[in-house]
């Protein structure tokens, strides 16, 4: 079973960061760079599925050089190896576009299963997942707890709000995007990452890999990084739904938010 | 009355009644019994051989000259346990002295040596006699202890390991069996010489076999003729020469093996070997992954274990209801290593274990692993030299490579590789501390200094050690010491990383401390964390580091011993003290906090528990970083406890170690005696007492020792 795993490195705020607002970002040296959390769960899903069942996982990551290190570490961890994409800088923050990137690199893989974490730390959009399937043209499962290989395709169970609990099943490949706290992911040892440093590690752009950028006018951008102030205006809407949805719409219309 | 005798005629005659076949069939057991004996040599060197070579210790080597005194004193089994030592002092010397006459007369039987009559004879006869009753009586001694079942003794397997009732039967009876057939060997020994004595009644040798005459009247006045003991003589010795052969037959099969082992065990480990635990192979899998990967001296001390159940009585895993009990995995160990390494016959080469299971994970479960916190008190009370401390770090070694353990103790390892300190904390932020100080600091890095003090995590970051860093502070200041700290150059020594079993980590951190103190210039290091102190003491040698390191306490102790500080304000309380592990066990230092504690006027109040046999707080070995949510008390709460019980009880808790500032101050609370009993770091009690308007007007808030 060919099993790839998306990364991500994400930068951990120290104590007494500061918002740079001019370049809008985070200085970077205040910040740790580390393997993303979810991601670290989807990893150990992946190895422990091919340490059971057989078969390899390639880890795959869209970032800097710097990123390698969270390569090296996947290595450590059991993955065979590695592929970093070098993004399209001014793309590298949008999360679709990242989603189709990694699927130039991820496509020509043929992989039975690709595994994401649910979200990132930093940015917490929770959306290459889901677009990294529709990239593949694959199904996908978000938020899973737990995955079973069965007669060729996949029996998981998926988180839902309130604390129910989903089992669905799906056929593979597919795309499948793991929760934290579902397993328990094993720690990388310095002399693992030394060892991994021996495996194969594959840096490609994006470009190469046929990846196409969206036009600069459909690309989001950031115009403002603040932290928010925190300010009191709570205003408790009560009644019958339908009563309350009507005073909500004068709400925002009042506000501007709507036309 | 007899006529006088020629010295030639004192003697007595060897094999005394026996016909020749007798004689042949004595002969032939006793050469089974050697083939046998030397059957069990062959597989216990072939054993381990096949362990690994090299260095089995990091920086103490062993001195055998040394372990010969401890062994002829049986000083290791008097310590702490005076009655025992004493009782099997009797039994060691008993024994040794009576197995040594018999192979005096095998030199006279079967050699052409004679030498075994007359003055020789008589004195031989008088060693013999005397040391037999001290042999019989030390067993006596040690049987009636076994019978009034002390719990070091117990063969029962803590609660959470596998109970093996079978293994357990089988001690018991090894236990009482083995006692059993020595008292017998013993007593039939004094039975044969009666029957003699009384059958021959050899006047001359009255006084120079003072019990066996005794024996003789014995059987006289129970109503035995001469001729009677003559014909019961045969049948007795009979029962004592077999009993002996079957002694000799069963030695290496049953715990009377220690007889041998034990020796040669002390011989070869170093007391203490676990302060510098050996460096990792390159090229081989971490640690002790499978039962060859042990070196040989740790396979040889697993089979030197007596089960005198010390270890597990220290133990504060084992205390706390961890399933940990040192003495078990050394069984286990043991156990799993006989049965995997049984040799074949001399001319195939043994390649490999026969049974190729993990050991670290299945033949000792990982939980029992990770409940140690390294503290060394196994190995330091251990009489037998045996050092599981290390043995457990190389089974960890091999489970960090394979990447199992506490999620909490990875993310305290991935902080200390990112930011160089375990508290999750900036490592630009290491000397902030030093801004509640009215004076400034020297950065050590770029100022010559005399003293460098080397902060550690703890004492950087934690907002309550911070305090004792800011009273320690004051005190050099005061005592016009020129030190300095490294600042953010400063990372984690590494102690407990080592101690986790991140040997990779631990090597890349002793190699930047290393190089950055290479950089320096100062006379000393002095540290106020036993762990730090470790590490730059007894491991940094390793990787070319070696200075004069000194605990703080060392360095006080000096200043007030050579007038630079003097105590304005004496700080009358009555205090228990608590030795950290790796200050007293560790280190070897007991005396210096003591003397500070009396020169700043502190009522010193010992715990039961003191010294190098102090009892440890749970940091140790990464138990900092992580919880253990199955302790039924956890042990800095037990140790509370053990403070508690002091009469009249002691005002303050004081202690030399930041971990234990930090584990104390919490467990008091959990004890619920947080107002009858202050945690006081040892600086801190310094500081009242050097103060008197001399230092600034804002000492550590209530941690002034009340009066």
């Amino acid at each position: 079973m060919k099993i790839v795993v998306a990364i991500k490195q994400v930068g951990r705020l120290q104590d007494g960061f500061r918002l740079d607002e001019e370049t809008l970002s985070i200085p970077a040296r205040l910040l740790t760079q580390r393997m993303n959390e979810w991601d670290e769960y989807a990893l150990e899903a992946g190895v422990k599925l091919a340490e059971t069942g057989g078969g390899e996982v390639i880890a795959v990551t869209v970032g800097p050089k710097q990123a390698e290190e969270v390569l090296f570490t996947a290595l450590a961890k059991g993955a065979a190896r590695a592929l970093r994409i070098e993004p399209d800088a001014a793309l590298a923050g949008d999360p679709l576009e990242v989603a189709r990137m990694l699927a130039a690199g991820i496509g020509p893989e043929k992989p039975d299963l690709v595994l994401c974490g649910v979200m990132a730390g930093d940015d917490q959009a929770g959306t290459v997942g889901t677009a990294l399937a529709g990239a593949l043209g694959l199904p996908v499962s978000t938020v899973v707890m737990s995955l079973a290989v069965k007669d060729g395709g996949l029996e998981v169970t998926r988180e839902l709000e309130g604390g129910s609990v989903q089992r669905a099943a799906l056929p593979l490949p597919a795309v499948l995007t793991i929760q934290t706290g579902t397993n328990e992911p094993r720690y990388a040892s310095m002399r693992g990452i030394m060892q991994a440093k021996k495996k194969e590690l594959r840096t490609v752009t994006a470009a190469s890999l046929g990846y196409a950028p969206r036009p600069a006018e459909l690309t989001p951008r950031l115009r403002k990084l603040f932290v928010p102030v925190r300010t009191k205006q709570t205003t408790y809407l009560s009644g019958p739904p339908p009563e309350v949805a009507t005073k909500l719409l004068e709400v925002l219309k009042e506000k501007g938010v709507i036309a | 009355m007899p006529d006088p005798i020629s010295a030639e005629q004192m003697t007595r005659q060897v094999f005394r009644g026996l016909s020749h076949a007798q004689v042949a069939v004595f002969y032939a057991a006793a050469f089974l019994t050697i083939a046998s004996l030397l059957w069990a040599v062959y597989a216990a060197v072939a054993k381990y051989r096949r362990g690994s070579q090299g260095q089995s210790e990091g920086g103490r080597r062993p001195d055998p000259w040394r372990a010969l005194a401890r062994v002829a004193g049986n000083v290791t089994i008097g310590r702490r346990h005076l009655l025992v030592g004493v009782a099997h002092f009797a039994l060691f010397w008993g024994f040794l002295v009576l197995f040594a006459g018999t192979c005096i007369l095998t030199l006279e039987t079967d050699t052409p040596l004679h030498f075994w009559y007359g003055r020789f004879y008589l004195w031989y006869s008088l060693a013999l006699d005397v040391l037999g009753v001290l042999f019989l009586g030390g067993l006596v001694a040690l049987a009636v202890r076994r019978a009034t079942r002390p719990r070091a003794l117990s063969e029962a397997r803590p609660a959470g390991l596998d109970a093996r009732e079978a293994r357990r039967a089988r001690f018991g009876a090894e236990n009482w069996g083995l006692l059993a057939l020595l008292l017998v060997i013993g007593i039939t020994g004094y039975l044969l010489e009666g029957l003699r004595l009384r059958a021959d009644q050899p006047a001359w040798e009255r006084a120079w076999s003072p019990v066996g005459w005794a024996a003789g009247r014995l059987l006289s006045a129970a109503g035995l003729s001469a001729a009677g003991a003559n014909d019961a003589y045969v049948g007795s010795w009979w029962l004592h020469g077999v009993l002996s052969l079957a002694f000799v037959a069963l030695l290496p099969y049953t715990k009377a093996r220690h007889m041998v082992l034990d020796a040669i065990n002390l011989g070869v480990s170093a007391p203490g070997a676990f302060a510098a635990l050996p460096r990792l192979k390159e090229g081989e899998k971490a640690g002790y992954p499978v039962i060859t990967s042990f070196h040989w001296k740790h396979l040889l001390s697993q089979d030197a274990c007596i089960r005198c159940g010390r270890c597990e009585a220290a133990c504060p895993a084992t205390a706390a209801g961890r399933p940990l009990s040192p003495k078990q995995v050394i069984l286990d160990l043991s156990e799993h290593a006989t049965a995997a390494l049984r040799p074949g016959p001399p001319w195939r080469k043994a390649t490999g274990p026969t049974e190729p299971r993990a050991v670290p994970g299945e033949v000792i479960a990982e939980d029992t692993l990770w409940s140690c916190t390294t503290c060394g008190s196994c190995a330091e009370t251990c009489p037998v030299g045996i050092d599981h401390v290390t043995q457990i770090v190389q089974m960890r070694r091999t489970l960090v490579e394979d990447g199992r353990l506490d999620r909490k103790v990875q993310e305290a390892l991935m902080g200390i590789f990112e930011q160089g300190n375990a508290l999750g904390e900036a490592s630009g932020a290491r000397g902030e501390w030093t801004r509640g100080l009215d004076f400034p600091v020297p950065d050590a890095r770029t100022e010559a200094v005399d003293v460098l003090w080397w902060v550690g995590d703890v004492m950087s970051f934690d907002r309550r050690a911070q305090q004792s860093a800011l009273a320690l502070a004051r005190v050099l200041h005061l005592a016009g010491v020129k030190f300095g700290i490294l600042y953010d150059g400063e990372r984690n020594d590494g102690n407990d990383v080592r101690r986790i079993g991140e040997e990779g980590l631990f090597e890349m951190l002793a190699t930047s401390n290393v190089e950055l103190l290479g950089a320096c210039r100062f006379e000393r290091i002095m540290t106020a964390d036993p762990h730090a102190l470790n590490a730059l003491k007894n491991e940094y040698p390793q990787f070319g580091g070696s200075w004069q390191v000194l605990h703080h306490t060392e360095l006080l102790a000096e200043l007030i011993e050579a007038g630079r500080l003097s105590i304005a304000a004496p700080q009358r309380g009555r205090v228990t003290y608590h030795d950290p592990c790796h200050l007293s066990r560790y280190v070897g230092v007991v005396q210096p906090p003591r003397r500070v504690l009396a020169a700043a006027g502190a009522e010193l109040a010992e715990m039961p528990r003191c010294g190098e046999n102090t009892f440890c707080c749970g940091a140790g070995g990464g138990g900092f970083y992580r919880e253990f949510p199955g302790d039924t008390t956890r042990p800095a709460v037990l140790r509370i406890h053990e403070a508690m019980e002091i009469r009249p009880a002691p005002q303050a808790f004081v202690v030399s170690c930041p971990m234990d500032l930090v584990m104390y101050s919490d467990a008091v609370k959990t004890a619920g005696v947080e107002k009858q009993l202050q945690v006081v770091e040892i600086s801190e009690l310094v500081a009242s007492a050097v103060a008197a308007g001399a230092l600034p007007a804002e000492p550590p808030p209530s941690r002034r020792m009340s009066a």
